[in-house]
C-alpha cells in the first residue's frame, strides 16, 4: 500500500517536473512572439508618426493656399461673389 | 570463434566473466553516482546563493521601457506635435572600446569628426554606459549594426515633430532632448503627455535577446494624446496677417489672439517674432517670447467701454448723459489730461465712440474709486487667465492719487497682456458674463459658467457704441467686415521707455466682437511700436482684425447679419443653369 503511494507520488512529481518544463518552454515561445509584435507595433507607431507628418506638412495651410493662388489661379471670393442661401 | 561453424553454445558458458567483475563494475558505479549526488546536494545548499547570484548576474538584466510621449491635436483633429521613434546608438565603453571595436568608419558613417569617440571613450571609461551617437534614421541604424561592432546596442527613443510650425511654436512650446516639456504646451501638460516609465526584469541569452520576462517590476504608462481648443488652420492666417501687418507699419512685435463665445475656449494665439519649433537655430530669446501670455501692456482706450459700462450700471446715467469735454484739456491737481481735439459736450456714447480721454475720466471721478477698481478687477485685470508657463497676471494696483483714479478710467497705469484684455472683453460679447478662458476642445453647444459683471442691458448699450466705433464716425472704420456687422475699441498708448511716456513711441490696439448681433467671437490685436507714418490703433491694428474676422467668420459659417446684406433668392442664383437644362 505504502509503496503505491509512493510510485503514484513520483508519477505525480514526473508530471510536474514535465508540465514546468512545457510551461517554460512555451512562456519562452510567447515571449519571442511578444517581442516580434513589439518591434511590429513599434514600426507601426513609426509609420504612422511619420504619415502624420507629411498629411501634416502637405495640408498646412500655407501650403494650400499657395498651391491654390499659384498652380490653380484661385482668389478668395470678394463680397460681390458670395452668396448666402437662407435654409430658412 | 565463428557462429557459422556450429560450436555448441556451451562454449560460450564457459568464457563468462567471473562474477567479481560483476561487484567490482557495480560498486565503481556506486561511487562514481554517489559523487555526483554528493556535488549536486553541495552546489543546492552549500554555494547555492553564490552561483545563482553569479548566473543571475550574468543573464538577468533589468531593462526600462520607456515611456511614448502623446501627441497634441488642434480642434479639426490636425496633428500639431507627434512623437516618433527614433533610434539612437549607446555602448558599453568597457566592450565598445577596447581595442579595434569601434573604426574610423564608424565616424565616418555617423558623421562625426574623427578621434571624437576615441575622447568620449577616455570620459567614460569607468562607466558601463555612453551614448555614442542620438536620434538617427532606423536605415542608418541598421547599416551600423550590420558591421558587427562588439558593446554597441540599439536604444529607443522619440523625436519631437511639430507640423503646427512657426505659427503654433509659442502656444505648443517644445521639449528638450530628453523629451521633456520646456514651454508652453508641452510644459503645462507635461505629464500626462510624458506617461510613465516600464521597469522589468529579464533573462538575456548570450546574444542579447530577451528569453524569458522574469518579472514586471512597473507597468510602463503611456503618455496620453492631448486634444486642445486652438485651430491651426486660423493660427495660421492669424500669424500671416500679424506678420504683414508688422512688416508694413514697421513695428517690432505683435500679438493676436481669438476667443470663442459663449465656450471660453482659446481658439488663436499667435506672435510676432516667431521661432520655428523643428530648428533650434531659430530659439533666440526675442523669438521664443510669448508676448500674448507674457509681455503685459497698458490696455489704453480699450478699456473705455468698461469706464462707461460701470457708469452706465449707476443709478441716474445713460447712454444720452452728457459730459463736458471742452476745451479738450482737463487738470486734475498738477496733472493734465487731453483728447485729440475738442468735442464738446458729448454723451456717454460719444465717449467711446470719439474715444474721449476726457470724457472717460470725468464720469470715472464722479463715481467713487472703489467702484471703477472693483470693475477692473471683476474683468480679472491683474489676474491669471489660465496658468500657461510664464503667464503674466499684469497689474492692477490700488490708487495712491486722484490722478490714479483718471487715468485707470482710460486705461493707464494698469496693465495688461493680449489675453486678459481679450478675456476682459468676454463680459461684452456674452450678455454681460465675464468667461473662463479654456484650453479643452469644447462640445459645439457648450456655453460656460462664468460671472457676471454688467447687466445684459448694459452690455447692448455698450456693443452699440463699439459698433459705431467701427464706422466713419468713430475711430476704426478699418475693422469693418463686408457681409457683417462688427464692433469694437482701439487703443493707442505710449510706450514705457526708461520710466518714461515716450511722446513718439506707441503700442496700437483693437479688440473687437464679432459678429456684434450675436457675437462669437472675441479678436484682440496688440501690434507694439509701429514707427512708421501710421501709428493709431484704428490703422495699425483695425485693418488685421478685420482680415483675421473675415477669414473667421468664414470658415466658422457664421450667418452674415449685415444691415445691408440681401439674401439672395437661390431662384435668381441658379436660374441660368436651370435654363440650360430644359
Amino acid at each position: 500500500m505504502q509503496g503505491l503511494g509512493l510510485i503514484s507520488l513520483f508519477l505525480l512529481v514526473l508530471v510536474s517536473a514535465y508540465g514546468a518544463v512545457t510551461i517554460r518552454h512555451e512562456n519562452r515561445l510567447a515571449l519571442v512572439r511578444l517581442q516580434g509584435l513589439e518591434e511590429e507595433r513599434s514600426h507601426l507607431q513609426y509609420e504612422w508618426g511619420r504619415l502624420m507628418l507629411e498629411k501634416a506638412t502637405w495640408s498646412t495651410q500655407h501650403n494650400l493656399s499657395e498651391d491654390a493662388k499659384k498652380r490653380l489661379n484661385m482668389v478668395p471670393p470678394s463680397y460681390d461673389h458670395i452668396v448666402t442661401v437662407d435654409r430658412g | 570463434m565463428n557462429l557459422v561453424s556450429g560450436v555448441p553454445m556451451s562454449e560460450f558458458a564457459i568464457s563468462k566473466p567471473p562474477v567479481w567483475r560483476q561487484f567490482v563494475l557495480l560498486g565503481l558505479m556506486s561511487v562514481w553516482f554517489g559523487a555526483l549526488s554528493w556535488k549536486v546536494v553541495l552546489l543546492q545548499t552549500q554555494d547555492h546563493d553564490y552561483l545563482q547570484s553569479q548566473g543571475d548576474k550574468r543573464y538577468l538584466r533589468e531593462i526600462r521601457i520607456f515611456p511614448e510621449r502623446g501627441a497634441i491635436f488642434d480642434r479639426n483633429n490636425q496633428v500639431l506635435t507627434v512623437s516618433t521613434p527614433v533610434q539612437s546608438l549607446v555602448a558599453d565603453p568597457r566592450l565598445f572600446c577596447a581595442e579595434n571595436a569601434y573604426t574610423s568608419e564608424l565616424e565616418k558613417v555617423l558623421d562625426i569628426s574623427a578621434g571624437n569617440l576615441e575622447k568620449r571613450c577616455e570620459k567614460y571609461a569607468k562607466s558601463e554606459f555612453m551614448y555614442v551617437k542620438r536620434q538617427l534614421a532606423p536605415v542608418l541604424v541598421e547599416r551600423i549594426m550590420d558591421m558587427e561592432i562588439n558593446g554597441l546596442e540599439v536604444r529607443r527613443e522619440y523625436k519631437r515633430y511639430y507640423p503646427g510650425g512657426v505659427a503654433s511654436a509659442h502656444l505648443v512650446g517644445f521639449t528638450d532632448v530628453d523629451n521633456l516639456g520646456q514651454e508652453g504646451l508641452e510644459r503645462l501638460f507635461d505629464q500626462e503627455l510624458t506617461g510613465s516609465g516600464g521597469r522589468s526584469r529579464v533573462l538575456k541569452s548570450m546574444t542579447g535577446q530577451h528569453v524569458e520576462s522574469v518579472e514586471s517590476i512597473y507597468q510602463v504608462q503611456h503618455g496620453k494624446d492631448l486634444v486642445v481648443s486652438i485651430d491651426q488652420r486660423l493660427q495660421s492666417l492669424a500669424s500671416d496677417y500679424l506678420k504683414d501687418a508688422i512688416t508694413q507699419f514697421n513695428a517690432t512685435s505683435g500679438s493676436v489672439v481669438v476667443l470663442s463665445v459663449p465656450s471660453g475656449e482659446l481658439l488663436t494665439l499667435v506672435n510676432f517674432p516667431q521661432f520655428n519649433p523643428n530648428d533650434r537655430s531659430t530659439f533666440k530669446s526675442n523669438n521664443l517670447r510669448n508676448r500674448a501670455i507674457t509681455d503685459p501692456v497698458e490696455p489704453g482706450s480699450t478699456v473705455k467701454p468698461f469706464t462707461i459700462a460701470m457708469a452706465l450700471e449707476s443709478e441716474g446715467l445713460s447712454v444720452d448723459s452728457k459730459v463736458d469735454t471742452s476745451p479738450g484739456r482737463f487738470h486734475v491737481g498738477k496733472y493734465a489730461i487731453s483728447d485729440s481735439k475738442d468735442y464738446g459736450n458729448i454723451s456717454l456714447f460719444d465717449v467711446v465712440v470719439h474715444s474721449s480721454n476726457i470724457g472717460s475720466a470725468k464720469v470715472a471721478l464722479s463715481m467713487p474709486y472703489e467702484n471703477l477698481y472693483q470693475t477692473f478687477a471683476n474683468l480679472g485685470f491683474g489676474e491669471g487667465v489660465m496658468g500657461l508657463p510664464d503667464e503674466s497676471s499684469g497689474s492692477l494696483q490700488k490708487r495712491t492719487h486722484t490722478i490714479e483714479h483718471a487715468t485707470l478710467s482710460y486705461g493707464y497705469g494698469i496693465s495688461a497682456t493680449p489675453l486678459q484684455l481679450a478675456r476682459a472683453y468676454t463680459a461684452l460679447a456674452t450678455d454681460g458674463i465675464l468667461l473662463p478662458i479654456t484650453l479643452e476642445r469644447k462640445p459645439s453647444n457648450y456655453a460656460a459658467e462664468g460671472k457676471r459683471v454688467f447687466s445684459p442691458e448694459t452690455v447692448l448699450s455698450i456693443r452699440e457704441m463699439l459698433e459705431q466705433v467701427a464706422t466713419e464716425k468713430g475711430t476704426a472704420e478699418k475693422a469693418q467686415v463686408p457681409g457683417y456687422r462688427i464692433g469694437g475699441k482701439t487703443g493707442t498708448t505710449h510706450k514705457v521707455i526708461n520710466k518714461e511716456y515716450a511722446s513718439d513711441r506707441y503700442i496700437s490696439s483693437f479688440v473687437g466682437l464679432a459678429p456684434i448681433s450675436n457675437p462669437r467671437f472675441v479678436v484682440a490685436v496688440v501690434i507694439d511700436d509701429p514707427r512708421g507714418e501710421d501709428y493709431f490703433g484704428g490703422d495699425v491694428a483695425a485693418p488685421v482684425f478685420a482680415n483675421i474676422t473675415q477669414d473667421l467668420l468664414r470658415l466658422y459659417n457664421i450667418k452674415p447679419d449685415g444691415v445691408n446684406f440681401d439674401l439672395n433668392p437661390i431662384s435668381t442664383m441658379f436660374s441660368t443653369s436651370k435654363e440650360n437644362q430644359t
